[in-house]
């Protein structure tokens, strides 16, 4: 039988967030290294969708995001996987090219932080985990 | 295949705009430069950019879903073919013999703003480099 810390949902929704947000930088760093290339079309991940349909009971967890948010249900977590698509609401310079530089700064930004948070939320985490070998004494 | 491939995309876009800087400088430097009578004055160069998949490290063979992640590479460096500016002084050691001086397509000011789009494309790589490299050191400060 697992239980707690092996088999930890909340962990295992932190890694994956993490995962999707370091694939995220890549997608930035893509797009700014190409800033200047003619015909270059920026890509994107999106999250909101991935978030949305969590949410919106689809798939073979149906209704456990809902059940679980009024407390009936521990949650159940669902890797999903960073979607890329392509930035089609820019505009396009005369080279072809649509790599907006204050957006891309932006999700860098938003990127960093979400990551840092994360990490943040991690350590405590395991922070918590540490106390309770030590049986509550501070490591 | 993680934050260390995204470093490496952002190395390939800072690379290609320090080329891009040389050789606006080149065309800076060369604006005054003529050649005798007969010869073909300086034209202006420019970098053409294509973006390229990443250097292919052994981690990235075993991903396949690196498609999307896109490095920048220089294509080659283009001549503008653009005509030279005609200018008459006679006294000039490189005059034809009508007192026509040619002097390259170069026009400082198009240089100037050319250079300041690629110190500022720079910037923005190196920007990435740096989030990157704090993603990196947050996930190391994890189990501390």
């Amino acid at each position: 039988m697992k239980i707690g810390f092996s088999n930890d949902a909340t962990l295992e929704a932190m890694g994956s967030y993490m995962n999707r947000l370091s694939r995220r930088q890549q997608i930035v760093a893509s797009n700014l290294a190409n800033i200047d290339t003619p015909g270059y079309r920026a890509s994107e991940v999106a999250f909101h969708a991935t978030l949305g349909e969590l949410l919106e009971d689809r798939g073979p967890e149906a209704g456990s995001t809902r059940r679980a948010l009024a407390g009936r249900e521990v949650p159940r977590f669902r890797p999903l996987e960073a979607e890329v698509s392509e930035v089609t609401d820019a505009p396009v310079k005369v080279d072809g090219n649509n790599v907006d530089l204050d957006r891309e700064m932006l999700k860098l930004g938003e990127t960093a932080f979400g990551y840092s948070l994360m990490s943040q939320l991690l350590r405590s985490k395991f922070r918590t985990i540490a106390s309770a070998i030590n049986e509550g004494r501070t490591a | 295949m993680g934050l260390m491939t995204a470093v490496e995309v952002s190395a390939t876009g800072l690379t290609a705009q320090r080329r891009r800087l040389e050789v606006l400088v080149s065309n800076l430097v060369n604006a005054n430069t003529t050649q005798a009578a007969g010869k073909e004055p300086f034209r202006r160069k420019d970098v053409v950019f294509n973006a390229a998949p990443p250097e292919a490290s052994f981690a990235s063979m075993l991903e396949d879903a690196s498609d999307s992640v896109r490095g920048v590479e220089i294509a080659g460096v283009v001549t503008d073919p653009s005509d030279p500016v005609k200018r008459y002084e006679p006294g000039h050691p490189h005059a034809d013999k009508d007192g026509y001086v040619l002097y390259p397509n170069v026009n400082p000011m198009e240089e100037m703003a050319n250079l300041m789009s690629a110190t500022r494309s720079f910037e923005a790589n190196l920007q990435a480099v740096n989030a990157a490299k704090e993603m990196a050191q947050k996930s190391l400060e994890i189990l501390r």
